[in-house]
C-alpha cells in the first residue's frame, strides 16, 4: 500500500506545488508539465502495473485540474510511462542525464499525442506552425525543469522501495543496481 | 498459449489506455462530461492548494511589504511621475468629442446594469501547457454556476468552466476552446475573439473591407447572453489584409492581465430585460 501511496502523494504533491507557482510565469511561456516528469521519473523505478497505474491516476488528476478533456493526460502519460520503461530497460540506464533527455523525448511524444487527439476530437483549430512552436516551448520549459524534479522526488521513492519486493524487474527479488 | 500471469502487467497497461481513451471519445463526442469526476478531484484537492495558495501568499507579502520597501523612494517617484503622465492624458482625453461620447455611454451603461457580483481569489493555474485555465476560491456553495462571466476592473477575464462546492475552474479568455462576440468600439463593427492559447487572442470573422486599425478597442457585444454589454475585452495590436480571402487578420491584446491575476469578479445575475 506504501508503495503506490508514497509515490502517488510525491506526483500529487508536485502538482499543487506546480499549479500554486505557474502564477508568476510569464503569461507567454507555456507551463511546464511536472507530472510528465514525474511520470518519467516512476519509468526509471517502477513495474508496469504499479508505474503504469500511477501514472493513470497522475493524469487523470492532472485533467481535472486543468479543466480540459479527461483521460487525454491519463493516455499521454501511461504511453509516455511504458515508452520510458522500454528505453530504460532496454538501454539499461537511469542517471539524471538520460533521464532529463527521456524528458525531452516524452515530452514530444506526449506532446505530439495531445495534440493528434484533440485534433482528431475537433477540439482545436489552430495552424500547424504554432502547435509546433507551442509544443517545442512546453518540452523546453519542462525540460529545464526536470533537474529540480528529478533530486528531490527520489527521496519519496527510495522510501517506497525499502517497503517492499521488486520495484524494477517483474518477477525477480533483487532491484536494479543504481547509477549505472 | 499466452502465460496471462506473465503479461499481466502489460494486459493492465492496455486496459488503462483503453479506458482512457473511451473516457476521451465519450468527451469529445459530448456524450459525457465528467463532472462527478471534477467535483470529487476537487473536493479533495482543493484544500491543500488552498494552503499551499496562503504560505505562498504570505511569502509574497512579507517580501512585498518589507523586503522590497528599500526601493520605496525611486519607486514613490517612479508612481508620482506616472500619475502626472496619466492626469495630462485624462486631461487631453477629456477635452475630445469622441470620449466624451464614449464615457456617456459607459455612464448609461452602468446605471443600467445592475449586476450581482461576488469577488474571489485566484487559488491555483492550470498545469497543463493546452488548456488555459485558473481555479477560484468560491463554488456553487458561493452560488457559482457553469457559464457565468468572470471579470476584473481591467476587463473580461473568461467564464466558469467547472464548479465545486468551495472552488471553480474558469476557463481563460486566451484558451483555445474561448470565443466572445466582441464590437470595435469606434467602429461598432463585429466580430468573434478567439484565445491563442498564448498571451494574445484573434479577433476572427471581420470582413477584409471594414474599418478596422491597431489601437482599436473591443468591448463585449453582449450577445450570447453570457457577458453583459460594453465590458472591455481587449486591443487590436496587428491588422493584417491579405491578397485573397473574406476576412481579415487581427490580432488582439487582452485587457485583463493574465500574469498578474490575484483576484476577480464573477457576475452572478445580470439583470432581466426592464430590470432596475
Amino acid at each position: 500500500m506504501l508503495r503506490v501511496l508514497v509515490p502517488l502523494g510525491a506526483g500529487v504533491i508536485w502538482l499543487i506545488v506546480a499549479t500554486a507557482l505557474l502564477g508568476f510565469l510569464p503569461s507567454n511561456l507555456p507551463p511546464p508539465d511536472v507530472v510528465l516528469i514525474v511520470v518519467i521519473s516512476f519509468g526509471f523505478q517502477f513495474t508496469l502495473p504499479l508505474g503504469g497505474g500511477l501514472a493513470f491516476l497522475l493524469g487523470i488528476i492532472q485533467d481535472v485540474l486543468s479543466g480540459g478533456v479527461i483521460g487525454l493526460n491519463a493516455l499521454s502519460k501511461t504511453v509516455v510511462f511504458v515508452l520510458t520503461r522500454s528505453i530504460a530497460q532496454r538501454f539499461y540506464f537511469s542517471n539524471i542525464a538520460s533521464k532529463i533527455t527521456m524528458v525531452f523525448v516524452g515530452g514530444i511524444v506526449d506532446g505530439l499525442l495531445v495534440t493528434c487527439l484533440l485534433l482528431i476530437g475537433g477540439a482545436i483549430h489552430i495552424p500547424g506552425g504554432v502547435l509546433a512552436r507551442h509544443l517545442l516551448l512546453q518540452v523546453i520549459c519542462t525540460g529545464l525543469l526536470s533537474p529540480i524534479v528529478f533530486v528531490i522526488t527520489p527521496q519519496a521513492t527510495d522510501f517506497s522501495e525499502r517497503g517492499g519486493g521488486d520495484i524494477f524487474h517483474y518477477g525477480k527479488t533483487k532491484t536494479r543496481p543504481r547509477g549505472i | 498459449m499466452v502465460d496471462l500471469r506473465r503479461r499481466r502487467g502489460t494486459l493492465f497497461i492496455v486496459i488503462l489506455i483503453v479506458c482512457a481513451i473511451i473516457l476521451v471519445s465519450l468527451q469529445l463526442s459530448g456524450r459525457y462530461e465528467g463532472n462527478p469526476l471534477h467535483t470529487l478531484v476537487l473536493r479533495v484537492i482543493s484544500p491543500p492548494q488552498r494552503a499551499f495558495h496562503w504560505v505562498i501568499a504570505s511569502i509574497r507579502s512579507v517580501l512585498q511589504n518589507h523586503i522590497v520597501l528599500v526601493d520605496l523612494k525611486q519607486e514613490n517617484l517612479r508612481l508620482q511621475e506616472e500619475v502626472h503622465r496619466l492626469q495630462r492624458e485624462k486631461d487631453e482625453l477629456r477635452e475630445s468629442s469622441y470620449v466624451a461620447e464614449r464615457l456617456r455611454r459607459l455612464l448609461q451603461f452602468k446605471a443600467r446594469v445592475q449586476a450581482t457580483m461576488i469577488p474571489a481569489e485566484v487559488i491555483a493555474y492550470s498545469p497543463s501547457a493546452w488548456f488555459r485555465t485558473i481555479v477560484i476560491n468560491k463554488g456553487f456553495r458561493d452560488g457559482v454556476q457553469k457559464g457565468m462571466p468572470v471579470v476584473t476592473w481591467e476587463g473580461v477575464v473568461g467564464k466558469v468552466m467547472r464548479t465545486s462546492s468551495g472552488s471553480s475552474i474558469i476557463l481563460l479568455v486566451v484558451d483555445r476552446n474561448s470565443s466572445i462576440d466582441v464590437l470595435v468600439q469606434r467602429t461598432r463593427t463585429r466580430g468573434l475573439v478567439e484565445g491563442e492559447g498564448g498571451s494574445r487572442c484573434q479577433l476572427r470573422y471581420v470582413p477584409r473591407t471594414d474599418d478596422i486599425e491597431a489601437g482599436d478597442h473591443l468591448i463585449t457585444s453582449g450577445l450570447g447572453g453570457i457577458f453583459p454589454k460594453g465590458l472591455s475585452m481587449g486591443d487590436v495590436v496587428r491588422v493584417e489584409r491579405k491578397e485573397y480571402g473574406l476576412f481579415q487578420e487581427v490580432e488582439v491584446r487582452p485587457s485583463a492581465d493574465f500574469s498578474r491575476l490575484e483576484e476577480v469578479i464573477v457576475i452572478l445575475r445580470l439583470p432581466e430585460k426592464g430590470e432596475g
